[in-house]
């Protein structure tokens, strides 16, 4: 039997309260969130299913919840924080494109004040973006998160000012080769979202800004 | 290598241990710690009446034959070197306290000509600023020649010797002094750091080997802490901390104290805004408050200034915004305008040109440790 990551296949596999999943199972996300294909061993045999998802998970940002909160305190030490930051392995995390961290909404804003765009706005702008993808990759391949390392050569061109923009992140974050590969086809994808054939400085710098989470300093003690 | 005298005077203090006055009693009585060995090993302990029962009894079992070889063997196998008060290599700043440790275990290399020793101390407990400001100044000490004493804790002692080693290529740029025996890491989950201090600077103790981490023994470490140092800097404290019992003795000994002053309202700076109020310690906000009381300015590096003119509209906006506190994403788009797709680009570029940086929870600050704005 196929369990949840074939089953979700195609679509979106949501794990809430990632930290709290045995490393075991983090760890087996591994090799589909590489290669799109899960191989489940048993005694006798070994099967190989599909799985190609996309991973959406959500994680409190220390064990009390309150890091980051200026309105309640955190009561996490130092290295409650630590050993909880360590349950998300670097190599996962590597894999993960996109950390939004967020604060906590002020009563005045859970009642509604702040009109965002509309869904249907937004709806229209990614299907401009996929249809820009379509029309790039033919029958190769639907999305930038697909691409190899053949078509990130191809079409996720950095220019100058991307690139020292780009080795500046790598002193800094302390990159993985894996993180620049995965960096310009994000940047790919804002570009497409913002409608722009190329991927500009402020692309790059948005998919630069989702890689970084605060938590992921907390490993070096 | 651990010589003859050198054995004589382990002998003794693996007898008395942290009861200094009867080691000193010892060292009175015999000129020639020889004669003390002699005495005891034929049993005659009349000139040895001023120890306690409990230092005699350890002085016979450790006057056994092989006892002492297995000890010193010991020790050189785990790589431990003893420095003890009679040596040159004891640190000069450590014998003029009131009861200097006789012995010194020491696991890496105990500098004797230990550059602006400063112990950079605080709560295990610490926020994210306590952690920040305690990495900077380790960072910048030694990048200014000094050394970072501390006490291998986690929080502050932690993260101030952890920017000490993060400067490439500094000699001995830390000391750490331990609350336990050389060979016990303590707290756990602290092997790395351990390690990394043994290897590039200096693990210090005079505790015997496999003492436990004792909470009566802090008392003992941070006086060791605060001798070795010219200066003690308090990060961060609680009302009732050990770091403010080491600022206590640093001032018995005649050291300098300093402390890093904190929001009112946070807890583990009531110990630090205490002590500045009381007039105990001298209030800093950067490494020239500290150098200069030592004669040292013009040393360390200041944070890089930034002319407000020169940034783009939107970074002023931004940067004019987060004068007055922290703000989140939300609160940056509301107060600077500019829409997500340029907001966020232009966060991404004021941190890492050191101006600006981001908090747990999508959240900004100034970063005026690394950068004046002018």
């Amino acid at each position: 039997m196929p369990g949840e990551i074939s089953l979700a296949h195609m679509g979106v596999l949501f794990l809430d309260e990632f930290s709290e999943f045995h490393r075991d199972v983090l760890e087996s996300l591994r090799q589909p969130l590489e290669d799109g294909i899960v191989t489940v061993s048993r005694a006798r045999t070994s099967c190989t299913y599909p799985a190609s998802f996309m991973l959406v998970a959500a994680m409190n940002p220390c064990p009390c919840g309150n890091r980051g909160s200026r309105t309640k305190a955190c009561t996490c030490t130092p290295s409650q924080i630590q050993r909880y930051a360590r349950r998300i392995s670097g190599p996962l995390l590597d894999r993960i494109d996109l950390f939004i961290e967020m604060s906590d909404v002020p009563f005045e804003d859970l009642k509604g004040k702040a009109a965002g765009e509309p869904s249907k706005v937004i709806r229209q702008r990614v299907v401009a973006a996929r249809q820009r993808q379509a029309e790039r990759f033919g029958d190769s391949i639907r999305t930038n998160a697909r691409m190899s390392i053949q078509q990130i050569e191809a079409y996720c061109h950095l220019n100058s000012g991307c690139q020292s923009l780009m080795e500046r992140a790598f002193k800094r974050m302390n990159l993985s080769a894996r993180a620049y590969q995965r960096l310009r086809k994000v940047a790919r994808t804002i570009a497409d979202l913002d409608g722009s054939d190329e991927i500009l400085e402020k692309h790059l710098a948005e998919a630069i800004r989702y890689r970084s989470l605060s938590i992921l300093g907390e490993n070096e003690l | 290598m651990i010589d003859d005298t050198d054995r004589l005077e382990l002998w003794l203090h693996y007898a008395t241990s942290t009861r200094y006055r009867q080691f000193s009693a010892v060292r009175e009585e015999y000129y020639y710690l020889e004669e003390a060995w002699e005495d005891v090993q034929k049993g005659r302990m009349g000139r040895l009446s001023m120890l306690s029962e409990e230092s005699r009894k350890r002085l016979k079992e450790a006057a056994a034959d092989g006892f002492m070889d297995r000890y010193v063997r010991w020790l050189d196998k785990n790589g431990v070197s003893v420095v003890t008060a009679s040596s040159y290599r004891y640190p000069a700043l450590l014998k003029e306290i009131p009861d200097p440790p006789p012995v010194l275990f020491c696991k890496g290399n105990l500098n004797e000509d230990m550059q602006l020793p400063l112990a950079i101390v605080g709560t295990r407990r610490c926020t994210d600023y306590g952690k920040e400001v305690a990495k900077t100044f380790g960072r910048e000490l030694v990048k200014a020649g000094g050394t970072v004493v501390s006490g291998l804790a986690t929080g502050i002692d932690g993260y101030a010797a952890l920017g000490a080693l993060s400067v490439e290529g500094a000699q001995d740029p830390t000391v750490a002094v331990l609350g336990c025996g050389i060979d016990v890491v303590y707290p756990k989950g602290n092997e790395k750091l351990y390690a990394a201090i043994a290897e590039r600077g200096c693990l210090v103790t005079e505790f015997l080997p496999k003492t436990p981490a004792l909470p009566q023994n802090f008392p003992f470490r941070n006086r060791i802490i605060s001798g070795l140092s010219l200066g003690v800097l308090v990060v961060e404290a609680g009302e009732r901390s050990g770091a403010s019992i080491t600022a206590r003795l640093a001032l018995e000994q005649g050291r300098e104290v300093f402390a890093v002053p904190g929001r009112i309202t946070d807890l583990m700076s009531a110990g630090t805004n205490g002590m500045i109020r009381r007039g105990e310690a001298k209030l800093v906000t950067g490494l020239s408050d500290i150098l200069e009381e030592f004669g040292e300015g013009g040393f360390g590096e200041e944070a890089q200034q930034v002319a407000f003119s020169d940034l783009s509209p939107l970074e002023q906006r931004i940067v004019k915004a987060l004068e007055t506190g922290e703000k989140n994403e939300d609160e940056l788009l509301e107060t600077c305008g500019g829409g997500v797709d340029e907001l966020i680009p232009t966060l991404t570029g004021l941190t890492f040109s050191g101006i600006i940086k981001q908090l747990p929870g999508s959240v900004y600050a100034l970063d005026p440790l690394q950068t004046t704005i002018v």
